[in-house]
């Protein structure tokens, strides 16, 4: 039996050591080519640590183009949507988790279609929209429809976490004459929090990540976000791959941050939706 | 009490900022693709108006040969990286729930893939697949499996299998994290009482495992299937959908036939296409997998 623990042990480990590889060696292999020479960049057999390591391709970054102007786009467009998107579903979840009304079964069900309608149907109508609203290649352009394509994961996730608080809380606060509103703001939220953090986390991820929308509302440096920036760019001569690889190492840190404090909560959120009431 | 009312009136206030969004960024635009996709509408074009042309962009979105291929291609993507991602998805998140020691840490590197944006994924394989100095050929040529370079993404087969790996790459991650979940709801004593009655391993795995974790997979398929059907990005930053139109999927033909040819009304009835086949994904799915009562 002893020997059978042994053997599974070692088994074990050696499927982590193949699931890390898998998920961490092309992202290392990116950040070792930031840190390259263009030289060394095109080296065959190629080196993996850098021999010369240099930080000339993020100098590069910051100086010879607007990836810091990108990066800051994301930063509030994201932000702004996502705080947006969380006080408008955090409503919506109250009412779809608390109230009896009529109509809140095809209200679900109608969020869930909309949820399923693919992104590339709706961008041109969208470009019209938003070109007609005067808001093309600004900030609330692209604020307004993250929010709005954010709202049925985001209302299916706190739903999900708005059941879970005991109902008597929330009586005992209405029996003391607390409306429903101050219920919301004062016993819901505060016990929902880490349901509004998943919610957050998942909704930050998909607006940062996001790309189509990007391309399609924005024409210029000053509002366009960091994955446009990186996917439309050029070099002069060779592809810069130096450069590039920086860019992504960099754009890649915030939502890593974010998950590496939150992951606990990401992997409950990303199934509480799905659960059936 | 004058202020008092309704449960119903509360639940519309509560429920109309987010109704007003919905309406306006995605059911509007809904109905305005299916509108647009009855008419002729070219941007190149302005002189020729908006006529209505009934089901002509239908037809002749089923009558070009284009359509049906890069169909075929966004339907062999989506069984291939769908399945991959499952089968390594499910090995993740049985590893990772297994672990004791270094579970965070290793849950954590397990997530990162999918936090990246999968255009910037795109562009990272492109480069991990690059013929000259890619690290994928000098794997292959240090381990002695090839000599020379392969030129990956140069090939229609070769595109194709990098593009897949790169998209399992991404989404196998979120499969883990959703899997985990469902493993982790799964009570322990049920694999005791497994033991106990001598199953091996496998057996416990396919008694208890597979069918407790069905909703956590049918979760899983539904999102990343539809994912998959709309994939766009990866392509557009890895091949644009080259070489040839080798790796061009649905979206990313949708995608050019309306912003490179301007043909809207065609890209509108192309698009409504797309919606069929994503829902019909769904219902199936819905129907199979769903837990019947």
């Amino acid at each position: 039996m002893a020997g059978r623990g042994a053997l599974a042990r070692t088994t074990l480990a050696a499927l982590v050591v193949l699931a890390l590889v898998w998920s961490l060696a092309p992202y290392l292999w990116t950040l070792f080519t930031s840190f390259k020479t263009e030289r060394e960049l095109y080296q065959f057999p190629v080196t993996y640590i850098p021999k010369n390591p240099t930080i000339i391709n993020y100098v590069h970054v910051f100086t010879q183009n607007p990836f810091g102007r990108f990066l800051l786009n994301s930063a509030i467009v994201t932000v702004l949507s996502t705080v947006l998107c969380l006080f408008i579903a955090s409503l919506a979840a109250y009412a779809f988790a608390r109230l009896r009304f009529r109509g809140r079964e095809p209200l679900l069900v109608g969020l869930l279609v909309v949820a399923m309608i693919p992104l590339i149907t709706l961008i041109v109508p969208l470009y019209v929209l938003v070109r007609n609203l005067g808001m093309l290649n600004t900030y609330w352009g692209l604020i307004a429809p993250y929010v709005t394509y954010s709202l049925p994961v985001a209302i299916f996730i706190l739903t999900a976490f708005f059941r879970e608080i005991p109902h008597e809380l929330e009586e005992a606060a209405l029996i003391d004459g607390c409306t429903r509103m101050n219920t919301l703001w004062r016993i819901i939220a505060p016990l929902a929090a880490p349901g509004l953090i998943t919610a957050g986390i998942i909704v930050f991820v998909y607006t940062w990540n996001e790309f189509l929308i990007a391309m399609t509302l924005t024409s210029t440096a000053d509002v366009r976000t960091i994955t446009v920036g990186i996917a439309l760019y050029r070099g002069e001569f060779t592809f810069p791959w130096g450069v590039i690889s920086a860019a992504v190492a960099l754009a890649t840190i915030p939502i890593m941050t974010l998950i590496l404090l939150g992951q606990r909560l990401v992997i409950r959120g990303l199934t509480a939706g799905a659960v059936k009431g | 009490m004058t202020g008092q009312i309704t449960q119903g009136e509360l639940a519309a206030i509560l429920l109309l900022p987010c109704f007003a969004f919905l309406v306006v960024f995605a059911i509007y635009p809904v109905f305005n693709a299916i509108w647009t996709s009855l008419h002729h509408l070219r941007l190149d074009q302005p002189h020729l108006g908006t006529p209505f042309v009934g089901l002509r962009n239908f037809a002749r979105a089923f009558g070009d040969e284009y359509t049906w291929h890069s169909i075929r291609v966004t339907l062999v993507y989506t069984g291939v990286t769908v399945s991959a991602q499952l089968v390594l998805g499910l090995g993740l998140a049985l590893v990772v729930n297994r672990l004791v020691r270094a579970r965070g840490f290793v849950r954590a590197a397990v997530l990162l893939p999918w936090t990246m944006a999968p255009v910037l994924a795109g562009q990272m394989w492109r480069w991990l697949f690059n013929d000259q100095a890619g690290v994928v050929n000098d794997l292959l040529n240090r381990t002695g499996l090839v000599q020379g370079q392969i030129i990956w993404l140069g090939s229609p087969v070769l595109a194709f299998f990098a593009v897949t790996v790169a998209a399992t790459w991404g989404a196998a991650s979120y499969m883990a994290l959703i899997l985990l979940a469902g493993l982790q709801g799964i009570p322990d004593d049920l694999y005791e009482a497994a033991s106990l009655d001598g199953a091996s391993p496998l057996q416990a795995f396919l008694a208890v495992t597979l069918p407790l974790l069905r909703s956590a997979i049918m979760v899983s398929l539904v999102l990343r299937t539809l994912g998959a059907l709309q994939a766009l990005d990866l392509p557009f930053a890895m091949t644009g959908g080259g070489p040839g139109n080798a790796t061009e999927t649905f979206a990313l033909f949708i995608y050019k036939n309306t912003f490179q040819f301007l043909d809207f009304g065609y890209g509108a009835a192309l698009s409504v296409i797309l919606v069929v086949i994503a829902l019909g994904f769904a219902g199936t799915y819905y129907r199979v997998l769903a837990p019947r009562d």
